[in-house]
């Protein structure tokens, strides 16, 4: 017996190995194909933990010969311990049993046996045949159904199928699983070798950590991202007195505002997709999602962040509200930011300070003829609805990612109910005071008051993306 | 209608007879196959029917006429027929000018004389006469190969050495790059297979034309320095050989032409043999020029008969053997057959009827009354794991509506060799005229087993009986069969295409027309 677990991942061809080994293994660089027959080597994926091998998986070639192989192996009268190494040896130079002799190879090395069929098919005969040689071949062994779609018909066909030969068997979707199902495939296999258990435990363990660790990095990102994007603040003294020009300086700052608020954001998301291994799962794939769109859309205001009833409590909290900006809040879902000034540039004349950006001029006056200017500030934004609609678009990024496969090659499409579609609205008025406190201690620049609040602020995004995960 | 049609298949249709049946051979979708049977029909019962029915050659060349004819007044241009014509017709000029010039070239420089030396007799015949003779002798093994394994390349020599080149290239391939090679090299040797009689003969006339070129160069050269300039040839020997015996060669060289001409005219006296021995160390001086000069005869003889003549014959025979091949053309293919099927078989609709597609012509403008249908026989091979809960009956209608035609018998198949051998060994015994067709699910991938199940399959049959493949999808629910997706039905076409087999016709289900 090893004392690493090694498991073979077998089957029929295209029925979805490669995709258990990738999401297994959380390894996206596992090629994955359409098209039958690609894999024609084996190739082995290790779950490692400080440089030291728990459990290896190996991606093996699906059985091109099944019928004549088990043909061969029923009527094999040597030894029984050498029935693979015979078959192997006498079918190594034939290249019809090629596919064949390299699957079983790590048998040889005592792995043990998951076998992947596509239960949205009936079984066939070749099944049978393949299952059969499983059997004689002796090795613990689980079978996994791995439903390429929604059909559902033939399930108890295979369930009745795997009762003559496997002890184990349970459905992964290896394209939809999440941390949970992963988890609950490697418990699974602790079961079909007494041997096993121990380092399959220290395998689920060792995730289990791994993955909380996932979490604490991500709220720490989040956080970062939030802090950095709430107390930006971009500022330049403008000589001219014509208002046109002061205008375009404004123009100009505030599409640098948005830069930077762009990058922060895509800093945490990298952060993020880093923390789940992800290399071909990219951001900007996320087309179809509301995370996908731009912080300023109209359709991102109207989706994520607070409700006005909400909005209006937190404008409260905060101490940023002025009967006027109460007035425009419970006026407009987006707090009238999209019809004072034509989109985001309006938009942003409403955060700084909830007001337009004309009136910013009556402000700067006296302090602006003293530096022989204008002073134009645009930031920091002390909107409390900024706040919550990064944080919606920083967790449903968060969902995704977290709970993307890793056998999943396709764009993302993420599909969300009507109405408010962040986390942010529908979480606990205590989790929402936290984050308002923030702010405003954010605001004041109560420095002391964040770094009491911020290990708080880390558990409970940590319980939020718990929950979101799994 | 044009009413001079071409009859004769020469490379250039057939280029482009390739390439048509190939682009309607790409018509995955199932409509673009249903306009592929329309378009067929028509022509066939507006331009092509005739009493007695054409054979099926000048059926399949004037199908290429209407076809070509068609494609133009659609605006397209560029068909392969009109390159490879032009390539057929420079090439060999190309041929036989650069061997001319080779041929020259090699005889100057064998001939360099300026009078210090004369020109070794034995040097000049072995380049001027042994190589080209021995080169026109190796040529003639290539059909006699061809002949010896019947046109079947694929010995253990060859399996060999194409399979040591693939597995070679294979390491610089991914699996989906093998797949497609394999793929690519099978469809070649499928298709190359139909026509490799005549392109066989083709390529052997540009060898012997080269070869004639080459050795006219030679001819024409020797003739032209030995009448514009002094030649001198001699020769020299270490070995115990005597004038006697090389005066015995000469005469068993020239024997050939020694009816047509006498010494020293045919080859040189013993006398002159004698004279134009050389022994360096005793200098030239003594030598007499006309015995030196008596050996240009005999090697222009030499030339003509042993350089020039055979590629002559070869050429002539490659000639005669080039239009044999033409005339062998069966056009039995899978395509040629489907092609035909299209035009021949009436399409028989059962149900609810169809609005006219507004584009097509009704057959009626072409053809006056409707021919009877002309039914196909077909004996179908299915996996009994189709065939159970009785579903024979249900099977035989579907299928003979798919094929419009009769099945005279279902047999349950296991599709491995040795269990279907009683199967396999009665398909063998059929007469030609049933049709075999092999029913599988497409959905399923397209395994190696299979592949070996197909060319046991073709070892029953034969090489040239047709056999149909239909790739069924899954099941609807209804005990009905939907068509495999195109994504699919284009991965088994690809592995199909690794068999090269020619007479193997791959179609995809059809959907039940309600």
């Amino acid at each position: 017996m090893t004392e690493v677990p090694v498991f073979a991942v077998m089957g029929h061809p295209n029925e979805g190995k490669s995709s258990v080994v990738s999401t297994l293994t959380e390894d996206d660089f596992v090629p994955i194909s359409a098209v039958p027959g690609e894999t024609r080597r084996c190739v082995s994926y290790a779950i490692t933990l400080d440089g030291e091998t728990l459990a290896r998986f190996v991606d093996t070639p699906g059985f091109q010969m099944p019928v004549p192989t088990l043909r061969w192996m029923k009527n094999y009268s040597g030894p029984p311990g050498r029935l693979l190494e015979d078959f192997i040896r006498l079918h190594r130079d034939d290249p019809r049993f090629a596919d064949e002799c390299e699957l079983l190879r790590p048998l040889l090395d005592n792995a043990g046996i998951i076998y992947v069929v596509d239960g949205s098919r009936p079984p066939r005969a070749n099944d049978e045949a393949e299952m059969e040689i499983l059997r004689l071949t002796g090795r613990p062994r689980m079978a996994v159904i791995n439903a390429k779609s929604d059909e559902t018909a033939y399930l108890d066909e295979w369930k009745a199928a795997f009762a003559k030969t496997f002890n184990v068997n349970l459905q992964f979707n290896a394209h939809w699983a999440t941390f949970r199902e992963r988890i609950e495939l490697l418990e699974a296999l602790r079961h079909i070798e007494q041997e096993w258990g121990a380092p399959l435990k220290r395998v689920v363990t060792a995730l289990r950590e791994d993955w909380n660790g996932r979490l604490e990095a991500c709220a720490d990102a989040i956080l970062l991202m939030l802090e950095k994007a709430l107390t930006l603040t971009l500022e330049e003294i403008s000589r001219a007195e014509e208002e046109g020009e002061r205008q375009r300086v404004r123009e100009r700052l505030t599409a640098e505002f948005q830069k930077k608020i762009a990058r922060l954001e895509a800093a945490c998301r990298d952060e993020l997709k880093g923390r789940f291994l992800h290399n071909v799962f990219a951001a900007d794939l996320a087309a179809e999602t509301v995370a996908a769109q731009d912080l300023f859309s109209e359709q991102t205001w109207e989706a994520l962040g607070l409700t006005r009833k909400q909005l209006s409590i937190a404008l409260a909290t905060v101490g940023a509200a002025t009967g006027a900006a109460l007035d425009v809040a419970a006026a407009g879902i987006s707090f009238g930011v999209f019809t004072l000034g034509a989109g985001a540039l309006g938009a942003l004349a409403g955060w700084t300070g909830a007001r337009p950006l004309s009136r910013l001029k009556v402000d700067i006056g006296p302090f602006s003829r003293e530096l022989g200017g204008c002073r134009i500030q645009v930031g920091p934004l002390k909107n409390p609805q900024l706040m919550f609609v990064l944080l919606d678009r920083a967790l449903i990024y968060f969902q995704c990612v977290s709970n993307w496969a890793h056998a999943r090659r396709e764009s993302p499409t993420l599909i969300l109910p009507e109405g408010k579609q962040g986390l942010t609205a529908g979480w606990d008025r205590e989790y929402r005071r936290l984050f308002e406190s923030y702010l405003a201690a954010l605001r004041k620049g109560e420095t002391g008051k964040v770094d009491v609040l911020r290990p708080e602020l880390r558990r409970t995004l940590v319980r939020v993306m718990a929950e979101e995960s799994t | 209608m044009p009413k001079n049609f071409q009859e004769r298949w020469d490379l250039a249709a057939l280029a482009d007879l390739e390439y048509f049946l190939t682009r309607d051979g790409d018509a995955d979708e199932e409509e673009e196959e249903e306009d592929l049977v329309v378009r067929d029909r028509e022509l066939y019962r507006g331009r092509l029917e005739q009493s007695p029915p054409l054979p099926r050659r000048i059926l399949l060349r004037r199908w290429l006429e209407l076809r070509r004819e068609a494609a133009l007044a659609r605006g397209e241009e560029g068909f392969p027929g009109a390159a490879v014509a032009a390539i057929t017709r420079l090439l060999p000029l190309l041929l036989f000018g650069g061997a001319l010039v080779s041929g020259a070239g090699l005889a100057w420089g064998v001939l360099a004389y300026a009078g210090a030396r004369p020109i070794n007799l034995f040097v000049a015949l072995l380049l001027l006469v042994l190589l080209p003779f021995l080169s026109a002798l190796a040529s003639v093994f290539l059909p006699l190969a061809r002949r010896l394994t019947g046109g079947d390349f694929s010995g253990p020599v060859v399996t060999a050495l194409t399979g040591a080149l693939f597995s070679r290239l294979g390491r610089f391939l991914t699996g989906r790059g093998k797949g497609r090679g394999a793929s690519l090299w099978g469809s070649l040797r499928a298709r190359s297979g139909l026509h490799a009689g005549l392109m066989g003969w083709l390529v052997f006339a540009w060898m012997q034309l080269a070869g004639l070129g080459f050795a006219l160069g030679l001819w024409l050269t020797v003739l032209l320095r030995g009448w514009v300039a002094d030649l001198a040839f001699s020769w020299q020997t270490t070995a115990q050989v005597s004038a006697e015996q090389v005066y015995r060669l000469a005469i068993w060289i020239a024997w050939p032409w020694s009816a047509l001409a006498s010494p020293p005219r045919s080859h040189p006296t013993l006398a002159q043999v004698e004279g134009s021995r050389v022994f360096l160390k005793e200098g030239l001086e003594h030598l007499a020029s006309a015995d030196l000069q008596a050996w240009w005869y005999f090697l222009l003889w030499a030339i003509l008969v042993y350089a020039f003549l055979p590629r002559l014959l070869l050429l002539g025979a490659a000639l005669i053997g080039s239009a044999r091949a033409r005339g062998r053309l069966a056009f039995t293919d899978a395509r040629c057959e489907a092609l035909l099927r299209r035009m021949r078989q009436g399409q028989m609709r059962i149900g609810k009827e169809h609005a006219t597609s507004g584009g097509t012509a009704p057959l009626a403008d072409y053809a006056e009354a409707p021919p009877a249908p002309e039914l196909l026989r077909l004996r179908v091979l299915i996996p009994e794991e189709l065939l159970a809960e009785g579903r024979t009956e249900a099977w035989r209608a579907a299928l003979g509506e798919q094929f419009s035609g009769e099945v005279t018998g279902i047999e349950a198949v296991r599709l491995d060799e040795e269990e279907d051998a009683a199967v396999l060994s009665a398909l063998a015994a059929e007469p030609a005229g049933i049709s075999p067709v092999l029913v599988l699910e497409g959905w399923q991938p397209c395994i190696t087993a299979t592949l070996e199940y197909l060319k046991a399959l073709r070892r029953a049959l034969g090489r040239e009986r047709l056999l149909t493949l239909v790739l069924v999808g899954r099941d609807s629910g209804e005990g009905m069969r939907i068509p495999t997706p195109a994504q699919e039905f284009a991965i088994w076409r690809g592995r199909l295409a690794t068999l090269g087999d020619g007479a193997l016709l791959v179609r995809n289900w059809r959907s039940t027309h309600d």
